[in-house]
């Protein structure tokens, strides 16, 4: 049995394979710059996609407990719109905060998975399967005849490099593609969060219909309050609403920051995969809002 | 004009609950906490209407991410099967060097 192939053209497969594979796929992956765009602008996405989701679970959290502390102070309210004994979670019930959090969730996967998509994990995988590949060939009794060590281990080079060639071409096709069926998407996610999120939005509303009747029934707690325990537990829930009030001001406007730099990061990226000609600011500036805004929620979650 | 309504309401209740913390007189302060109620269970009814009508837009939102997030994934499978095919390689290999030992064997 032979492979067909004499000493040396066999000698010579490694340079001219080579050669054409790297020739005809010059210009097929991502460049290091396009590659650290996608990271960069994929790494933002997740942050700002699980900071949302934690923060809105936070929210639901604060409702409960600041409707159980204006019932504990003042007693059910005249107002039968208001949250109750029955509904604790009113404004953050379970089925608004999965819906939303669903949406956010999505993103930060998103995100993750086009991390994922970029980080190169196959070397690792294609140097052990080129391995095998030139020990299985070198058991094929005709090549182990003619062919030497050194030509086998020329032979496994090349079986990695085309390979890797062949997964940075398709590498560079799914990141374009994806980037480009999921720009309009990600720009519809970012609207709604910006107009949700942002001042007059519904959350900020809803945050402050569950707030300021806690801070009316506190305020009149802590000034007919006769004994310590009294005015602390007056304290107490105008503590809780604070905390509430720092979520509305400072981690709010950190989502519809992070969201705004984002649609124009988005829009940086889409270029990014489609040319070299890009401007990384647009993608640096959605980091640094995304980094602001999990500093805030850092920060308000450990006062 | 929802918005205006809600952000109306919003400064109304804001400015009420002001008004609770500033004032000194109980009469004062249970009246205004009254107003407040009314101004909040007010604002809840808006955000309701509103909310009602975001949540489907989330929902699409979350499918369309979703369809995105699969692309990505699969195509990050795909990225890993080239190993596997070369792999797949060094197996018919193996089975070709059985074979022609078997035919060297007869």
């Amino acid at each position: 049995m032979s492979i067909g192939y004499d000493r040396p053209i066999l000698r010579r497969i490694p340079l001219w394979l080579l050669t054409l594979a790297v020739v005809a796929c010059s210009g097929c992956a991502l460049s290091a710059t396009q590659k650290a765009a996608v990271s960069q602008f994929s790494t933002s996405a997740s942050v700002l996609g699980d900071r949302t989701t934690e923060e809105l679970t936070a929210m639901r959290e604060d409702t409960i407990k600041m409707t159980t502390e204006r019932l504990l102070l003042a007693g059910p309210s005249t107002n039968p719109s208001l949250g109750d004994q029955a509904t604790l979670d009113r404004g953050f019930e379970l089925t608004t905060v999965e819906t939303v959090t669903g949406a956010t969730r999505a993103l930060a996967a998103y995100g993750k998975s086009l991390t994922a998509l970029v980080e190169d994990t196959q070397s690792a995988k294609l140097q052990e399967a080129s391995n095998e590949f030139v020990a299985s060939l070198g058991r094929v009794p005709s090549v182990k005849d003619k062919v030497s060590d050194d030509q086998l281990q020329a032979i496994g080079t090349v079986v990695q490099e085309v390979g890797g060639l062949w997964i940075e071409w398709k590498r560079k096709r799914a990141v374009r593609t994806i980037v480009n069926n999921s720009s309009s998407a990600v720009d519809h996610l970012c609207d709604l969060l910006i107009r949700d999120f942002g001042s007059g939005g519904w959350v900020a509303l809803q945050l402050q219909v569950v707030e300021d009747p806690l801070m009316g029934v506190a305020t009149s707690a802590l000034a007919e309050g006769k004994t310590y325990e009294a005015r602390q537990t007056a304290l107490d829930a105008f503590r809780l609403a604070h905390s509430s009030r720092m979520r509305r001001t400072e981690v709010l406007k950190r989502v519809t920051d992070a969201a705004d730099a984002m649609k124009k990061a988005n829009e940086a990226l889409v270029q990014a995969v489609a040319t070299s000609q890009f401007s990384f600011a647009d993608i640096e500036a959605f980091a640094t809002k995304a980094r602001s805004l999990a500093i805030a929620v850092r920060t308000i979650g450990t006062e | 004009m929802a918005n205006t309504l809600g952000t109306e309401l919003s400064t109304a209740l804001s400015n009420t609950t002001a008004l609770i913390i500033a004032t000194r007189s109980k009469v004062e302060r249970d009246r205004l906490l009254e107003q407040q109620s009314e101004l909040a269970g007010r604002l809840q009814l808006f955000v309701d209407e509103v909310v009602a009508k975001a949540l489907p837009e989330y929902s699409a939102a979350t499918a369309a991410l979703n369809e995105a997030n699969a692309q990505a994934v699969a195509a990050k499978k795909d990225l890993d099967r080239v190993a596997e095919t070369i792999k797949k390689f060094a197996t018919a290999l193996d089975k070709i060097a059985a074979l022609a030992a078997k035919v060297a064997a007869v």
